[in-house]
């Protein structure tokens, strides 16, 4: 290859390193530290107020797992070479790249976005199997009024950990695969613009996985995704490791929506006007937009949590002058524009798949966009809605009420846009085709119950109640994962040279649509009874409508295992691809599958939008 | 059957085994899976004439989990944290106890709990608690110094509604679900045994031989699940001292079922 | 020119309320709108039962409105997505053809969704907050009684504060007289929720917070925690005996006396 490889047949340090060092490096860094820190640190002082010796040594030693496997995967060679007034050679940058390493490359540092997209993809996945998982848990314990399946602790640690999984999962799988994969390629660039942070956000992820993993062998959590403080404090050591995967997927989602936000504003192809971008970049920027302000208020949230719970401050514990309200209002803060950064991917992908499975122009792309940016601009004034009944402020429910009922107005403009391009268009039925109708259905159910929940005193009956776990269900998964599959099936065949199964995937769409409604309707009817969320056993009353949802459960859960199947399946030996399968035309679809390296031989050059469908009237 | 069903439904029923085989690995994963049948004890008459069949059960709560019992002889995996476990009827230690914080009682009927309280105490946070509530009169039978060796009451026993808020070692609180049968809640708290006494039992590895007494009654209404936890907030280093034992099943609390 | 036309150009020379198309999604609209509105409201009263408060009839009557209100959304959304089913759909590998036309844009009707969208966010906002005020102005009730609350893990403990020192496990209120709840906790969060009377707030620990109701119906109803506050949370419930007057002060006079309420009198802190 180069001559830095042959060199003496001694590899290069670049070259060793993989996720395998990562993993043996960060968990022997972690033992050492475990050890050394059991030893040598004090025990708590006879009037310490918070137990703080077992979380100072897990939070030490699970710093040091994250550097261990940040070193051990070689993210720091950059830094430590600038460090020595060098940088990385273009041989090295396209060891980097992951040219001709084959199957590899996945494994490794690897800066090439498409093998980052196809990274994240991964793990997506297996995040989304650990979420269900853990869904089918707390779902068959539901199935029978007295719980007792699982016992409490372990049941509320995962409930917590299934949301705050599910969550991480919903935040990246739009951004994370095609954001990555697809993005640069549908602006006509080569990478993006910072293809080792690319590379870092990515193994962040992984690296913030293990400790919560960890958390649920060291006593697990006892507090919802939420992580409520001063319930928080008290809880067992588990909640380091959250407090850790929070503060390491913060870095990567920030480092992550400074690589995107760079990329399009700065690399989009000659004569790619802001008119004629397409309107999933919109989607991807204006979601890392979103997260950019937000995530660093959750990672400070936490941090005061960690810092409560090791070192004995008091930000949250009102005995010592502290207060729980500061952590709620830290916590929604981020909280809820980042329904909104889970949200907007999703429904922009499905904005620019419906011309395309219509065959005429979105129907007014200047009102996606201000839908889009209204969204993300008043997202960030209605965080208060979810403290409505927390006694904190009442004389602020009216404002927070006015600006949440404010947010109906630009979310109505997406689904203008999405029936308007179904109007009057030549319907091809695709799976991608029919998740636009199932979103509408799904996200108008979110949305409106949505409204009931923004209304305050109606909002005093339905807080805390499975009504709002069914209404935000409807709106991330219903919407939100609709949009994710959907993106899945059409992009698949430019990540993979494939077409996904068609037959399974229809298959696997019914069966998620129908076994999701049953399962949240259920949710709906049990919450408006008066079933508490976050609860082991519930009363009598409640049997018949948790018994339909634990049932749609499971349909939906046979879904996505046929939709598992599907991916894994079509993605060895499925059909082969054609270069443009759908006869789309934003600029992905102009390049041969696999995609060469650096993209394109030769830079595109845009004189249109992308939804130049249908015949001009004559 | 078509060949290609085989993919699909294979991935679904490897799924299923997965997820059952990881639910199941949780399930097993508690303090105190066993459950401990109350013992029949023959006929109680209550003030108003009724006539209800009665059981009992003996419990003893300890300074540490060093007794054994479910916890396992060296304690488990928290020596020190403080414990409920089952007793004999004169206070012994059963150190060989499979189970001891799960119940089961049937309905409509007189339950008479006996507990021997070896470890020391303080100030409750609710004062609340410091009462006896839901017991057949409103009233517990109280031993402040029972003789282990000796088998017998060292010091009279006595009726209380209540005991001093700042002595109290530990309560036992039962409650359950608002779920349309009746409410089921009674709350009887344990006073505390000699500081100095259960502090020099612990140094010689035992227990002191002059626990607290209280023996209770109360009549259970129809079938259902309830809970039992303690509410003197002994989880040092905690929030409002309530986590460690206080959060963890088969220490501070556990499962009642009340089921025929 | 005209005799050259396809079926799908001449379509657009006529007037759009005489589309065929358009004709059938008002039919659709109107047809979805009632449905969803029936079947909704149907089962949102199903759900929630019977009301034991006006504020609970408040929230009942605010439910089946914005459901009301948003029926003819919904209903417009599901009338234009089926019209959308019913044409020709296409099936295969291929694309089917473009479309005959392409029309990208509609200034009239994005003006007119923003401008109905717009109304019903006001109607809405202008409804709840009518309703909020009258939440709010029950807390100023001079006539209420007072209830404080204390929420710990995981039980609730309830005193009358004037009363000789009544605590209790369980809530009892005359009916019909307007009831303030002093709401605080030991520990961590909680949420007292009075379900059937429509009433929550969250329980704090070294605060105080405040929500007010008066009930209507004798019986009994449930309170439930709805914050999860740890290990038993969702055994942290106990009901609400709701009487006659005359019952509930016999009740009062009872209860043993022990020795104190959490709250003494107006002005004094809670300890």
């Amino acid at each position: 290859m180069t001559t830095f490889v042959t060199k003496q047949k001694k590899k290069a340090l670049i070259e060793r390193l993989n996720v395998f060092t990562a993993f043996a490096l960060g968990t022997i860094s972690a033992i050492v530290v475990w050890r050394l820190a059991l030893a040598f640190l004090p025990a708590d002082a006879e009037l310490s107020p918070l137990f703080t010796r077992e979380d100072k040594i897990t939070l030490l030693s699970m710093i040091a797992w994250f550097i261990g496997f940040m070193t051990g995967i070689g993210a720091l060679i950059g830094p430590f070479r600038w460090v020595q007034g060098k940088d990385l050679s273009h041989e090295e940058n396209m060891f980097y790249a992951g040219k001709d390493m084959g199957i590899k490359r996945y494994f490794r540092y690897t800066t090439d976005h498409k093998v980052v997209g196809i990274q994240y993809l991964v793990i997506t996945m297996v995040i989304f199997g650990i979420g269900g998982i853990l869904a089918m848990l707390i779902r068959t314990n539901l199935g029978k009024p007295g719980g007792g399946w699982i016992h409490p602790q372990a049941y509320n640690s995962i409930v917590g950990t299934h949301g705050i999984i599910m969550i991480v999962g919903t935040i990246i799988m739009v951004t994370g695969p095609f954001g990555n994969y697809i993005m640069p390629i549908m602006i006509g660039a080569r990478d993006m613009a910072f293809p080792r942070l690319n590379a870092l956000s990515f193994w962040l992820i992984v690296a913030a996985a293990i400790p919560l993993i960890w958390a649920q062998f060291i006593g697990g959590i006892s507090t919802g995704w939420s992580a409520y403080n001063p319930l928080a404090g008290q809880s067992p050591l588990g909640m380091d490791g959250y407090i850790m995967f929070i503060c390491i997927f913060a870095i990567s989602t920030m480092v992550a929506g400074a690589n995107i936000t760079t990329t399009v504003v700065r690399m989009r192809a000659r004569g790619m006007t802001w008119n004629r971008t397409p309107i999933f970049i919109y989607g991807v920027v204006a979601s890392v937009a979103l997260a950019l302000p937000a995530f660093p208020v959750f990672f400070l949230s936490q941090v005061m949590s960690g810092m409560d719970r090791a070192l004995g401050t008091s930000f949250y514990n009102t005995a010592l002058g502290g207060s729980g309200w500061l952590y709620e209002n830290l916590f929604w803060i981020m909280g809820h524009p980042e329904v909104y950064v889970i949200l907007i991917p999703a429904v922009a992908a499905l904005m620019e798949m419906a011309p395309v499975f219509t065959r005429r122009p979105l129907f007014s792309f200047n009102v996606a966009v201000m839908g889009i940016a209204g969204i993300s601009g008043l997202s960030v004034l209605v965080w208060a809605h979810h403290m409505y009944m927390s006694g904190w402020a009442p004389l602020l429910s009216a404002p927070f009420m006015l600006t949440t009922e404010l947010i109906s107005i630009p979310t109505g403009m997406l689904f203008l846009v999405l029936i308007g391009t179904l109007w009057r268009g030549r319907l091809w039925m695709t799976v991608p085709a029919l998740s636009i109708f199932a979103l509408l259905w799904n996200f108008m159910i979110g949305g409106i119950t949505g409204i009931y929940l923004s209304d305050v005193p109606a909002d005093a009956f339905l807080h805390g109640s499975m009504f709002v776990t069914a209404h935000f269900h409807y709106t991330l998964m219903g919407a939100g994962l609709t949009g994710a599959i959907a993106s899945l099936i059409y992009w698949f065949p430019k990540m993979t040279g494939k077409m996904l199964n068609k037959r399974l995937s229809w298959i696997a769409f019914w069966l998620t649509q129908i076994g999701f409604n049953v399962a949240f309707m259920g949710m709906f009817f049990v919450g408006l009874q008066g079933q508490p969320r976050r609860v082991e056993a519930y009363a009598q009353i409640f049997s018949k409508g948790n018994l339909i949802t634990t049932i749609g459960a499971y349909t939906i859960m046979i879904g996505m295992l046929v939709l598992l199947h599907a991916v894994i399946s079509s993605w060895r030996e499925g059909v082969k691809a054609p270069m443009n399968p759908w006869q789309a035309k934003t600029l992905e679809w102009t390049v041969a599958n696999p995609v060469p390296l650096e993209n394109f031989e030769v830079l595109p050059t845009v004189t249109s939008d992308a939804y130049g469908y249908g015949k001009a009237r004559s | 059957m078509n060949r290609k069903i085989f993919g699909p439904l294979g991935t679904v029923i490897i799924g299923i085994a997965v997820i059952a085989g990881i639910g199941t690995y949780v399930a097993a994963a508690q303090n105190d899976s066993g459950i401990t049948q109350a013992t029949p004890a023959g006929l109680f008459t209550a003030a108003d004439g009724k006539s209800y069949p009665q059981v009992k059960l003996n419990l003893n709560v300890y300074p540490n989990s060093g007794f054994g019992g479910h916890h396992g002889a060296g304690g488990g995996a928290h020596p020190d944290w403080v414990s409920y476990g089952l007793g004999g009827p004169n206070g012994e230690v059963l150190p060989d106890a499979k189970t001891g914080t799960n119940f089961q009682v049937p309905p409509h009927t007189a339950v008479t709990i006996t507990i021997y309280q070896y470890d020391s105490g303080e100030s409750l946070n609710n004062d609340f608690f410091a009462h006896v509530r839901g017991t057949v009169d409103g009233t517990a039978k109280f031993v402040k110094t029972y003789d282990t060796k000796a088998k017998a009451n060292a010091s009279p026993e006595t009726v209380i509604t209540n005991i001093p808020a700042d002595m109290v070692g530990h309560t036992f609180t039962l409650h359950g679900m608002s779920d349309g049968k009746s409410q089921l809640f009674v709350s009887v708290p344990l006073m505390m045994s000699v500081d100095e006494e259960v502090g020099a039992a612990e140094e010689a590895g035992g227990y002191t031989q002059h626990p607290t007494k209280t023996s209770f009654t109360f009549i259970t209404g129809d079938e259902g699940e309830y809970v039992w936890n303690c509410e003197f907030p002994c989880g040092d280093g905690t929030i409002a001292r309530f986590g460690n034992a206080m959060s963890a099943m088969s220490y501070m609390s556990g499962h009642f079922i009340v089921k025929a | 020119m005209s005799d050259l036309r396809s079926p799908e150009q001449s379509y657009f020379q006529s007037k759009w309320w005489k589309r065929k198309d358009v004709r059938e999604v008002v039919v659709l609209w109107i047809v979805f709108t009632g449905i969803i509105g029936y079947f909704s409201t149907k089962f949102q009263n199903i759900a929630m039962g019977k009301p034991a408060s006006e504020t609970m009839e408040n929230v009942i009557h605010l439910i089946t409105t914005f459901t009301w209100a948003s029926s003819p959304v919904a209903g417009f959304v599901a009338a234009l997505a089926v019209e959308a089913l019913r044409q020709k759909r296409h099936h295969g590998d291929n694309p089917p053809p473009e479309a005959e036309h392409n029309i990208s844009s509609s200034p009239r009707a994005t003006a007119l969704w923003l401008v109905i969208s717009a109304l019903l966010c006001l109607f809405a906002l202008v409804v709840g907050l009518i309703a909020l005020q009258k939440d709010d102005q029950a807390l100023l009730d001079r006539n209420a009684i007072h209830v404080n609350v204390t929420g710990q893990q995981w039980a609730w403990s309830y005193d009358y504060p004037g009363s000789a020192g009544v605590r209790s496990d369980v809530l009892h209120l005359p009916v019909d007289q307007p009831v303030l709840f002093h709401v605080t906790s030991k520990d961590v969060k909680h949420s007292f929720w009075v379900v059937q009377m429509g009433v929550k707030i969250d329980a704090n620990p070294g605060y105080v917070t405040e929500t007010a109701v008066t009930p209507n119906k004798i019986g009994i109803f449930d309170i439930r925690c709805a914050e999860l506050c740890g290990l038993l949370h969702a055994y942290m419930q106990n009901k609400v005996v709701v009487e006659s007057k005359a019952d509930y002060e016999k009740w009062l006079a009872s209860q043993p006396d022990t020795g104190h309420t959490t709250w003494k009198a107006e002005g004094e802190t809670l300890k």
